[in-house]
């Protein structure tokens, strides 16, 4: 999937601060997100927590 | 008298001269102009080279380099594993453009997510949202419908866990 983030909206800088640099370019091994820093991370960038989007 | 002959040999030379300028100016307007006309084209080893872009060929002219700004923001080629990559909510992300390097147009990551994981087409911005509904037309109404209760901008998560953004431009929020 492609995203196109506009600048202005944070939504690149946000994932970058919150990524961890990649090895290999491989799918990581799956956990549970650190949700303390996600939230203060999305805080910092302005950006919200919405949830599951509606099925 | 001679005089006057003289000096009206000395008028006439140059009036014919443009006369002959002009008719042959014509004839070359005229040549121009038809399409069926017989045409001289110089053959390929003896054509120029076109530049890629007049501004891009002058800078690198000026400046003795072959990119510039300009060239930077000509239109580039990546593969699928070309940029940066990081692992952001157990996605594959790769960079492949920043804001600086498409001089503040847009950012482009590159998302593989893992097998089995909901995924979803979501936008930031509504203007973003009409320009992909329109290229993708047949997801086009789906795509309304869902978007039209909540303005998303993308959804990450596995197995157990999903979660979805969203963000917005400065302007937009202040509204």
């Amino acid at each position: 999937m492609l995203i196109l983030a506009m600048p202005g909206t944070g939504f690149v800088g946000m994932m970058q601060e919150m990524a961890t640099p990649a090895t290999e370019k491989v799918l990581p091994v799956p956990k549970p997100p650190d949700i303390e820093k996600l939230t203060r991370v999305c805080a910092k960038y302005q950006i919200d927590i919405i949830g599951p989007l509606p099925e | 008298m001679l005089q006057k002959a003289g000096s009206l040999k000395q008028f006439r030379i140059p009036f014919i001269n443009n006369l002959r300028t002009a008719s042959r100016l014509r004839r070359k307007s005229r040549e121009l102009l038809d399409v069926s006309a017989p045409r001289v084209v110089a053959p390929i080893s003896r054509r120029k080279r076109v530049p890629e872009h007049p501004i891009a060929l002058a800078l690198s002219l000026v400046t003795n380099r072959r990119t510039n700004f300009m060239t930077e923001l000509l239109p580039q080629r990546v593969t699928l594993t070309e940029g940066p990559a990081f692992w952001f909510l157990n996605n594959l992300c790769i960079l492949k453009a920043t804001s600086e390097s498409t001089s503040g147009s847009f950012s482009m990551v590159y998302q593989i997510a893992p097998p089995g994981m909901l995924r979803r087409t979501t936008f930031t911005t509504p203007k973003m949202k009409r320009f992909m509904c329109s290229t993708v037309s047949s997801y086009s109404s789906a795509m309304e419908r869902k978007l039209s209760s909540v303005r998303v901008d993308t959804y990450f998560g596995h197995k157990g866990f999903h979660m979805a953004f969203g963000s917005a431009p400065r302007f937009d929020r202040a509204c």
